[in-house]
């Protein structure tokens, strides 16, 4: 349990409904991912505990600059209301926050107060707030807050970098160096002439103009690239595209003029080198080198220049940003996130917290991951295969657990294959396990199924790389399909399984004991046997061809990989080193054990098993923990984590630190158990149910328990 | 004494090894001195660590670098004055490393640990370990919490070093007339000394290895 867990558990609100100006309206109806939170809940769950949260934990409004929950989760402190719904989104690649406020003005002030936190606040701003179109709002650089009536939208844009060390500005230097020789300046001269000055106010200004002139042209280009895209996944809307690009182009502009200043400095640098050694033979001509008043004095224009370039294309952006943010702000239901048909039918706003994942979520990506050598990646058609997949995850916080809900719809590609087998794993398993059995990983897959999705995969994968002589890759696939023992493969396991951590084992290796004798204290060593207690583990995979799996039992002890004794396979892999001439057993690899049993295929590191000669059958389904019992029974997808039994079970004692026994005996005081379980639910359907357990004899609810074990075993002890 | 740095990385990152310090000082004051390092009992831990590049934020020395550090100190040993064979052994299987140094005079082999801490450690601060031969008693100084690697621990870390264990064994050819650590315990020939304590205790300074022993 991390201080991520908390944040995301803290983050989820409870159920309250509140649609009466409900942010919601304030999601546009292209979002790609909607999360929203109840605040009342936290208020409710939480009370005067909100106060002792870290200080670490909080929301971050600008750059290394963030407010604690502590203080924003407090609206006599922060503003912010805690009685209504608040809205996190993507929208086109970004990222937004939609809050409601109580006091604005207080609000206002705390946001002043963050803006000028710390020393990454760029100086040169007084941050207050300024007024535009009926709202808010206070920038510094790519990161805003927007406010209009009760509510504020936290923004941010993309960072505009003017450091690069690549390229250069050589070209207008070489020019202003031309001109200078016209004009007679020589190496020695200290004045810079008006002329001078005009000159380099007349290289900049060109170079800009053939700048945005090209960037406009590129910008066409790539508009005319996007509206050439299909619209049917992405659905992005032009004109705020061509803004975007607009901003992006504004962006390059400055980064490249940085460059091009990085690359003018190595050039200068290596002429000059060159020149030096041309001194040697003829007598130089003026070469005006860094140190030149009049080529200091370009330099300082050009930083000048950058630094326009750079507040203007932060002022771009800040109006663009200004301008979405209104335009969410002013939007109708008619436009917002409850416009979209498929929002509506998947989303429940009754729960603590939601999450909603569109199916365009993975292509709104494309754009930015298709560039440079991403592009190799080929996404559009790697996303293919999720194409209409969509979403949602609820959170819950109940007396004494916190309850996750999902459901997946899968699109038409994606439904082709039916993965996941709905029945239970093998019964004839939990007959093995032994009632100390505190976890346990289930899954029943349908392999046919998963090789075909893998297949199709794989095929779509490799026939985007480029052809040679009009070849197509993807046969290659085919190729594989066609040579692969498919029965071997395929038919030799069932395909459910388990992984269960049944209790603890003994671990024998050696150690050297020194010795010394009491008369003169002369020392004399001997080896000893070293036993050290590790979790004890079982996996087992139901058989489905034994012959199969015989035969290739058979072909690996050939190979010396595997040796059989008795019934029981073994490691046989290297697992022998030297040591004084003595050959020894390393125990990591030889305390597995493998072998059938009863059409189950087994791999322990139990002793008692290796001992038994055989997977030992318990039969302690009425000493077992009931959770496990009940899903065994029933379920063939989940996880089952019994903390609390874990913990007990786990000797720290002998593990050598005590603070992780006295942390893992904190927590085992709060957190009781963990329970998850997936299933395919239809054709085109899967659902998650999962829920976090906590002490039954504490009256504080889930959160706070969990709230208060993190912060009790960060103590020091 | 303390001059393979990169073992000790290891033995932070494994909470049970054992340290064994011999001194078999002859009656002209030349001798041998013996440290061992025994992690035989962490080998498992250990095995799956060195194939780790960092563990806990710290970074993993490679086998190749920890030798290579060894044989720099060996070298070193070897250079100084009054040493007059410095050799080490080293166990990459079980973990166990002996350093083995016969020398001329106590006063020669504290110079030759001094100078070898010093330049491998990169520390101008002299090593404060330390057994001089002074007006006929053997001096036995130690501030084990004072060298550069061991101050890098903090409270926690030193906390889990409960099962790591701290040998001294100082064998001589004349009777022991007394010394002054009470933790200390004499052969029955009366010519040795054994003291065993765990680095815990060592470190927290509720025992120590410092000893004035009169002959």
């Amino acid at each position: 349990m991390n201080r991520t867990l908390i944040l995301l558990f803290l983050s989820a609100a409870f159920s309250y409904t509140a649609h009466a100006q409900s942010l919601i309206n304030q999601v546009p109806a292209n979002a790609s991912m909607v999360m929203e939170m109840n605040l009342k809940s936290i208020k409710i769950h939480m009370g005067d505990k909100v106060s002792s949260l870290d200080k670490d934990m909080s929301l971050s409004f600008f750059k290394y600059r963030s407010m604690p929950f502590a203080k924003l989760f407090n609206s006599s402190q922060s503003g912010m209301s805690m009685n209504k719904k608040a809205y996190f989104f993507m929208h086109e690649g970004n990222t937004y926050w939609a809050l409601p406020l109580e006091d604005s003005r207080l609000f206002k002030t705390r946001i002043q107060e963050v803006a000028a936190s710390s020393r990454y606040a760029s100086n040169k701003q007084n941050f207050k707030f300024k007024t535009a179109k009926g709202a808010e709002t206070l920038f510094d650089e790519n990161y805003g807050v927007v406010i209009k009536d009760n509510t504020a939208i936290l923004t941010k844009g993309s960072r505009v970098n003017t450091y690069n060390s690549y390229g250069g500005n050589y070209q207008l230097k070489d020019a202003l160096r031309a001109f200078m020789r016209d004009q007679g300046i020589t190496d020695k001269d200290q004045e810079v002439s008006l002329a001078i000055k005009e000159k380099i106010e007349e290289l900049i200004a060109n170079h800009d103009k053939e700048l945005v002139e090209t960037k406009k042209q590129e910008s066409q280009e790539r508009i005319a690239e996007l509206e050439r895209m299909d619209r049917t996944n992405l659905d992005m809307a032009t004109d705020e595209a061509i803004d975007e690009v607009a901003v992006e182009a504004a962006a390059e502009a400055v980064e490249e003029a940085t460059e091009e200043y990085y690359e003018e400095y190595d050039m200068v640098e290596e002429a000059a080198e060159e020149v030096l050694d041309m001194d040697e033979i003829n007598a130089p001509t003026y070469r005006y080198d860094w140190s030149h008043p009049c080529i200091q004095a370009f330099d300082a224009a050009w930083e000048q220049y950058k630094l326009r370039k750079k507040e203007s294309a932060y002022d771009l952006q800040i109006e663009e940003m200004t301008r979405r943010a209104l335009q969410f702000m002013n939007q109708n239901e008619g436009n917002s996130i409850l416009s979209n048909n498929q929002f509506t039918s998947d989303f429940s706003s009754t729960h603590d917290m939601g999450v909603w994942i569109s199916e365009i979520f993975p292509f709104q990506f494309s754009d930015m991951v298709n560039k440079g050598m991403n592009k190799m990646l080929h996404w559009p058609e790697m996303n293919s295969l999720l194409s209409g997949n969509h979403g949602v995850v609820y959170m819950d916080v109940k007396d004494q657990s916190i309850d996750i809900v999902g459901s997946q719809s899968t699109g038409k590609v994606w439904s082709k294959y039916q993965m996941m087998n709905s029945r239970p794993v093998n019964k004839k398993i939990i007959k093995y396990l032994p009632k100390t059995t505190f976890g346990v990983y289930a899954m029943n897959i349908n392999q046919n199924e998963m090789y075909d999705m893998y297949y199709d995969f794989s095929k779509k994968m490799i026939a985007t790389l480029q052809p040679r002589r009009g070849m197509d890759y993807s046969a290659m696939v085919d190729l594989f399909d066609m040579f692969i023992n498919k029965d071997m493969l395929l038919n030799t396991l069932s395909g459910d399984a388990i992984v269960a951590l049944t209790g603890t084992t003994k671990m024998i290796s050696s150690k050297r004991k020194y010795r010394f004798d009491s008369s003169a204290f002369k020392r004399t060593w001997q080896m000893v046997p070293d036993t050290s207690v590790i979790p004890e583990m079982m996996s087992v995979f139901t058989i489905k061809n034994q012959a199969n799996l015989e035969k290739l039992l058979a072909t690996l002890i050939k190979l010396k990989v595997l040796k059989k004794k008795g019934k029981n396979y073994f490691i046989d892999m290297d697992s022998r080193y030297k040591s004084y001439g003595k050959r020894k057993e390393d125990p990591l690899k030889t305390m597995w054990t493998m072998g059938i049993e009863k059409n189950m295929f087994f791999i322990t590191n139990s002793r008692e098993v290796q001992q038994n000669k055989g997977l030992i059958k318990h039969g302690a389904k009425k000493e077992m923990n009931k959770e496990i019992c009940t899903l065994l029974k029933k379920e063939g997808n989940f996880f089952y984590w019994a903390h609390e039994t874990g913990m007990n079970a786990i000797p720290w004692e002998d593990m050598g630190s005590k603070r992780t026994m006295q942390s893992a005996m904190m927590s085992a005081n709060y957190f009781k158990s963990a329970k998850m379980v997936s299933k395919q639910t239809g054709k085109n359907s899967y659902a998650i149910n999962a829920s976090f357990n906590f002490n039954e004899q504490k009256k504080e609810n889930a959160v706070l328990q969990l709230i208060e074990m993190v912060q009790k075993m960060n103590e020091r002890f | 004494m303390k001059m393979i740095l990169g073992l000790m990385i290891l033995f932070s990152l494994s909470s049970c090894f054992e340290i064994i310090e011999e001194l078999d000082l002859k009656k002209d004051h030349s001798g041998d001195f013996t440290y061992t390092l025994n992690m035989s009992s962490s080998r498992l831990e250990l095995n799956t660590l060195l194939k780790l590049d960092s563990f806990k934020g710290r970074a993993i020395p490679s086998p190749k670098n920890i030798t290579a550090d060894m044989d720099k100190a060996i070298l070193l040993i070897r250079q100084s004055a009054g040493i007059n064979k410095a050799v080490y052994t080293k166990n990459w299987e079980d973990y166990i490393f002996e350093f083995k140094i016969s020398f001329d005079s106590l006063a020669a082999l504290d110079r030759a640990l001094n100078q070898t801490y010093q330049k491998l450690s990169k520390s101008k601060e002299p090593l404060k370990d330390r057994l001089l031969m002074t007006n006929g008693m053997l001096k036995r100084t130690s501030r084990l919490n004072r060298l550069s690697w061991f101050k890098k621990l903090n409270s926690k870390e030193i906390q889990d070093l409960s099962k790591a264990n701290y040998t001294c064994v100082y064998r001589f050819q004349e009777m022991i007339k007394s010394q002054s650590n009470t933790h200390t315990n004499t052969s029955k020939n009366g010519m040795a000394l054994l003291l065993k304590s765990d680095i815990k205790s060592l470190l927290n300074q509720q025992k120590s290895i410092a000893n004035t022993i009169k002959f």
